[in-house]
């Protein structure tokens, strides 16, 4: 599904001593079948971006094309239902919209929105719980019971029995330990490699970025500064520091190697690559 | 001297499913500790235990060599502070001046002095131009700020930091890390820091590492990453340079010993460009 | 949410934002007494330009004080309705079919609907030009005789002040689950009762483990930093009356005893 954003500008509470504008003219076309990191310091417009994608907020000015609908500014949202199924977005700690009684009928909730019968929409929420590691046995606790991490887990299964086409993730490892993360950053490369789904994450973490996204988008106070391949992006070190974010390890090393006069490629992504190399260039000598 | 001392530390939030098993350590005053261990291993659980939030089953906490009890608590939380993972959660008055006067006002110090305590500790936090600010019109860094200008005025010897820096984005994140190490040296506090940022861990002095409710390890940064056993079972992180580290050394290459990034890039450079 | 105008404060600087909280309370009790003693429109005319010279010099616009009207419309046209239909007394003035209109309903209506109006504004002007917490501080200290009978002014303050400190930040997240929910397909505004009544919950129920959750951390917080319910503190802000407060106190009272007087004396010209 394509995902175009035409000089979109969104201004919040317009007309009040309070009104803030916080997109202004952007324009953007993301790509399908990939992993898109969306970055930029807080405030920069991250979240109201990825807002726009289900309709949740409309645009001032400029339009969203999403597949076949076109979100214009002033214009009604025609058909929000089928935009919501196709474009799943999970807010950041997702873990606080959960309110069934059982883990299962909240997964089985979000199909039923759509007019799936309960039947189906408990085998699709099945099969959504599997995908994000949640075990049988816990199907039936209340949703309360669990860790943390597994609670986001079922929270991001409510929106993928949804089966939506393209995935939105507004932080979703945020608070969660590096193991968890890291997991979780595993689901979503998963998702997007089996079941092509097009996946778009917010998010603060650079090694994040360099393991597992395709391309990256920058916003800074509202505007787009950045959209291209990640790799392209970590080429460009001033992009992160405008961004006020620290570089990746690995890049920071390079960096460093780079300036007492060791060139390394710029595909080296982890330390074993990097060691491999740093073999390989003693040997050449 | 330690200035905490834990004893066969036992808790359990249910019956027969104990969450702190037979804890022990000791924290020297003066020192950074660093507490690691992934989510669920009990590490917040210990950290309320020393405040007396949670009572304790069975064992002993001395703080500064009085033993935690129900009557000594008022004296107990006289000397050792907490500042917690949700920002918006500790924000407790409805202006920073308020609420740094709140623990002032718990320990009744006198009114005549509030002002110039409130004053030089919002200095220390570089937060003065934003005391009548309200917590709406604050990000989460500046309300972490708060907080601990808030524990720092109180005059505590200790203070606890339980993921403080959690919640925040990465310049919150650097601006408090920066600033619990600058009010650890120059106020000659304990610092005791929950944390999963590993980088962190690199720069304190002490860490104890938390696993299913027990001490696994308790040593200094180099000597827990050295025991990467310890550390791949308990699937915790360990940093940049000791990975990079680990995989030449599977290339069969060994580096002089060190934590420090720049000088690991010094070393290898030189092996590389070696003739 | 922004549209309501009853309650909400509008940072200004004026001299009725400067009153103290107290003296501002004391005096809107004044006002209000002097409402209900009968004095007829004279009374009400005098109280109302007190009002307008009140609302001006707090530099709170026209527009607004009528806006705070909004809410009790409905009601003041039930009542008009109401006296209209069962007050009997005074000259008829037309008459429709079997329904007389008599100018008893009339001025009876107008004596209420007055009286909603200026406690409306009396409301308003304390409201607004007075922060939240200043009035729970004022509220605490005129209660504050009630602890010799063990009423707890100080614990009612600190909930006061927590609750309004904590309500902008659940109207936020109650936003957020409401956008959140959106997203999982809830609507709601349309479909059948039995999905509005999940919709709601889908609201609620999150919402209030929220709460908790906040409510909880808030606890340990406090605590944490030695807040023991009903131990003696040192409070931080401290009120202190002023000339002006003093003064709006005497006059206020002026005022009440002139209120009292007039209707004695109205009483007793009648009884004549």
């Amino acid at each position: 599904m394509s995902i175009r954003f035409e000089k979109v500008d969104h201004l919040y509470s317009p007309n009040t001593p309070f009104a803030f504008q916080a997109l202004t003219d952007v324009s953007l076309e993301l790509s399908e079948g990939k992993i898109t990191a969306v970055i930029g310091a807080t405030g920069s417009g991250k979240t109201t971006l990825v807002q726009h994608l289900n309709g949740l907020l409309l645009p001032s000015s400029g339009s969203v094309i999403v597949g076949e609908q076109t979100i214009k500014a002033g214009e009604k949202l025609k058909n929000t239902k089928q935009l919501r199924k196709e474009v799943g977005l999970v807010f950041q700690f997702a873990e606080y919209q959960l309110f069934e009684e059982t883990v299962l009928k909240d997964v089985a909730f979000g199909p039923q929105n759509f007019g799936v019968d309960e039947l189906t929409a408990t085998e699709t929420a099945k099969a959504a719980l599997k995908t994000v590691g949640i075990s049988e046995e816990d199907y039936e606790k209340s949703p309360l019971e669990l860790s943390g991490g597994q609670k986001r887990r079922v929270a991001i299964a409510g929106i993928l029995a949804m089966q939506p086409k393209v995935l939105v993730l507004d932080e979703p490892t945020a608070g969660l330990d590096p193991q968890g993360a890291k997991s979780m950053m595993d689901l979503f490369r998963r998702l997007n490699r089996e079941q092509k789904i097009t996946v778009i994450i917010v998010t603060h973490n650079m090694e994040h970025v360099l393991e597992y996204c395709d391309e990256v988008v920058i916003l800074e106070k509202g505007r787009l500064i950045f959209h291209d391949s990640a790799r392209e992006f970590f080429e460009h070190p001033q992009f992160m520091e405008r961004a006020r974010i620290d570089a990746p390890n690995i890049i920071r090393f390079r960096e460093m190697c780079r300036q007492k006069g060791l060139e390394l490629s710029p595909d080296i992504l982890t330390v074993q690559q990097l060691a491999r190399e740093i073999a390989k260039r003693r040997k050449k000598r | 001297m330690s200035v905490i001392h834990v004893k066969d530390l036992n808790y359990s939030y249910e019956k027969g499913k104990p969450v702190i098993k037979n804890v022990s350590f000791d924290i020297e005053e003066g020192s950074y500790t660093t507490v690691i261990g992934h989510n669920g291993s009990g590490k917040s659980t210990i950290a309320k235990l020393l405040l007396g939030l949670l009572e304790k089953e069975s064992g002993t906490i001395e703080i500064g060599g009085l033993p935690l009890t129900l009557e000594n608590l008022g004296e107990i939380r006289n000397r050792i502070g907490i500042v917690f993972q949700n920002p918006d959660n500790q924000f407790i008055g409805s202006t920073v001046r308020d609420d740094i006067a709140f623990g002032l006002e718990n320990h009744c110090v006198e009114r005549e002095k509030m002002d110039g305590l409130i004053e030089e500790f919002a200095e220390k936090v570089s937060m003065t131009e934003f005391l009548n600010s309200e917590p709406g019109k604050l990000s989460g860094g500046q309300k972490q700020r708060v907080a601990i200008a808030a524990v720092l005025a109180m005059n505590l010897g200790i203070i606890v930091f339980d993921e403080a820096t959690s919640m925040l984005d990465p310049t919150g994140k650097r601006d408090i890390n920066r600033l619990i190490s600058q009010i650890h040296k120059e106020n000659k506090l304990t610092v005791i820091s929950i944390t999963h940022d590993i980088e962190e861990v690199v720069q304190s002095d002490n860490v104890l590492v938390i696993d299913h409710g027990t001490v696994a390890m308790q040593g200094t940064p180099e000597e827990i990453f050295k025991n990467e056993k310890l550390m791949v079972r308990m699937q915790l992180d360990i940093p940049f340079v000791y990975k990079l580290k680990n995989a030449l050394a599977e290339q069969g290459i060994k580096l002089a010993d060190t934590l420090d990034m720049e000088r690991m890039a010094d070393e290898v450079c030189q092996y590389a460009l070696k003739k | 949410m922004n549209n309501i105008t009853l309650g909400k404060y509008i940072p200004l600087d004026s001299p009725i934002h400067r009153l103290d909280p107290r003296a501002k309370i004391v005096a809107m009790f004044a006002l209000m007494i002097c409402i209900f003693i009968p004095t007829g429109f004279y009374g009400y005319a005098v109280i109302g330009a007190l009002l307008v010279i009140c609302c001006i010099a707090a530099k709170l616009k026209v527009s607004y004080v009528l806006r705070s009207f909004k809410p009790m419309l409905v009601m003041m046209l039930f009542l008009s309705v109401v006296n209209a239909f069962f007050i009997k007394t005074g000259e008829p003035i037309f008459t429709i079919k079997s329904f007389t209109l008599y100018s008893g309903a009339i001025t009876q209506t107008l004596y209420i609907v007055i009286r909603l109006m200026l406690m409306i504004v009396i409301t308003t002007l304390l409201t607004a030009t007075t922060k939240p917490l200043d009035m729970t501080l004022g509220i605490e200290d005129l209660l504050s005789p009630l602890q010799k009978l063990h009423f707890p002014t100080h614990d009612v303050a600190m909930m006061i002040s927590l609750a309004l400190r904590f309500i902008p930040q659940l109207l936020e997240e109650a936003e957020r689950i409401i956008k959140a929910q959106a997203s999982r397909g809830v609507d709601m505004e349309n479909g059948s009762l039995k999905e509005k009544i999940r919709a709601i919950l889908s609201l609620i129920v999150p919402l209030f483990v929220s709460c908790f959750q906040k409510a909880d951390d808030l606890a340990d917080a406090m605590e944490a930093r030695g807040y023991v319910v009903g131990a003696k503190r040192v409070r931080y802000k401290q009120l202190k009356f002023r000339f002006g407060d003093v003064m709006t106190i005497v006059l206020v009272n002026v005022l009440l005893a002139g209120f009292i007087t007039a209707a004695i004396w109205m009483g007793k010209n009648n009884a004549l």
